[in-house]
């Protein structure tokens, strides 16, 4: 119950460490309830202990946040290459191109 | 070859542009000969058409080869569906590598002497490239027919795994590691070229044949045919030549993606666990 009241009642807290005010102390890691919480994920709105919290360009992610968003990333990632690749295949094939006109046209001499 | 004959024609058929304006441009070089250089413009135009063509060519390569690899992997006929779903990412390492195997083919090829390693790289470039990626799903095995347990994930070790991060230098590291071992390349090659060289002298004699049939049966006057489909014209021979190309390119790359595989096999220990279950099986019977 009273993680539900920390996360609807503290938007303002979500990219940083939950300060030390009663609410945020009576707040328990929501994966090792036997620990206190510490901060609460930037994504999820989730209070995570100090174990289970991970800070990734200034904000705190819970272990499930911060999986899905180095998929989602690496998707992206892996998307970019692919467009990468692609483009420098067709450089390749402009180059070839040019090279198998002018290649042919000076071995053409030879016959 | 069995279960992906029609894999073949789709190949043959997608390679069909890119042989006849490979033969037109190479015709009209010997037919320009020394003024080719005063020629460029023209010269350009027509290698722009054979690079357009080649996309298609190498489509259908990397659709035949990763029929190929699945049709081994499940022993069975592949589904369109699936043999046409190449991975983006896969497509995309091979559209390279075949690109730099081209480039490479345009810059040595006239040395003629390079050509086998050339045919080889390129080969190796679609039978390596992990084109068979996203083909380990349960339902994609059910779809190929996957013969028993091997169907989940066995299309992907077929396809081969791929680069961890793919880029310039991984797609062409990943097309040497998975390559056959240097004596059965070479045997590959050496079968190949004799094949080829078979290929064209049977398309020849066929011609002749029918010329002959033509002339002989039916009285038909061939005298301008027999010139025109005879040794004499250049550009009949090249026509030849790429007939014979297109007709052992099917197998070429056949026994390349097999040749991976096999060799794949050994380096993992794949082929001694299907030894092992074909004793047991002998064992059970």
């Amino acid at each position: 119950m009273t993680t539900t009241t920390t996360t609807t009642t503290r938007p303002a807290d979500l990219t940083h460490p939950m300060p030390s005010a009663p609410t945020a102390a009576a707040a328990r890691c929501r994966n090792h309830p036997e620990l206190p919480a510490v901060a609460i994920c930037v994504r999820c709105g989730k209070p995570v202990c100090a174990a289970c919290s991970t800070r990734w360009e200034g904000m705190h992610h819970c272990i499930s946040c911060l999986a899905a968003r180095r998929a989602a990333a690496g998707e992206r990632g892996a998307a970019v290459r692919t467009l990468g690749m692609v483009l420098l295949a067709l450089a390749l094939a402009a180059g070839a191109t040019l090279l198998r006109a002018v290649a042919g046209a000076a071995i053409a001499r030879l016959f | 070859m069995r279960t992906v004959p029609e894999w073949a024609a789709v190949l043959a058929l997608a390679s069909l542009p890119l042989r006849l304006l490979e033969v037109h441009f190479a015709n009209r070089l010997l037919q320009l000969g020394a003024h080719a250089g005063g020629h460029l413009h023209h010269l350009l135009s027509i290698s722009w058409l054979v690079t357009v063509a080649l996309l298609p060519a190498l489509g259908g390569r990397a659709v035949f080869a990763r029929a190929c690899a699945m049709a081994l992997q499940s022993g069975s006929r592949v589904s369109p569906r699936l043999a046409l779903r190449l991975p983006p990412p896969g497509l995309a390492g091979y559209l390279y590598a075949a690109m730099v195997w081209t480039g490479l083919f345009q810059a040595l090829g006239w040395m003629l002497l390079p050509l086998p390693l050339l045919a080889l790289g390129s080969g190796l470039a679609a039978a390596t490239a992990p084109l068979t990626r996203d083909a380990g799903t349960a339902g994609d095995a059910n779809d190929a027919g996957g013969a028993g347990g091997a169907g989940d994930g066995g299309a992907t070790r077929g396809g081969g795994d791929p680069p961890a991060r793919p880029g310039p230098l991984a797609s062409l590291a990943h097309a040497l590691r998975g390559a056959p071992p240097p004596a059965t390349c070479m045997g590959l090659v050496l079968t190949f070229g004799a094949a080829l060289a078979v290929a064209a002298f049977n398309l020849y004699a066929m011609v002749r044949l029918c010329l002959w049939l033509a002339g002989g049966v039916s009285g038909l006057d061939l005298a301008a045919w027999s010139l025109v489909l005879g040794a004499g014209n250049r550009h009949f021979l090249l026509l030849l030549a790429a007939g014979a190309v297109a007709l052992v390119e099917p197998f070429w790359l056949a026994a390349l993606v097999v040749g991976v595989r096999a060799a794949r096999a050994r380096e993992s220990g794949e082929d001694l666990v299907a030894r092992f279950a074909e004793l047991r099986a002998e064992e059970a019977a």
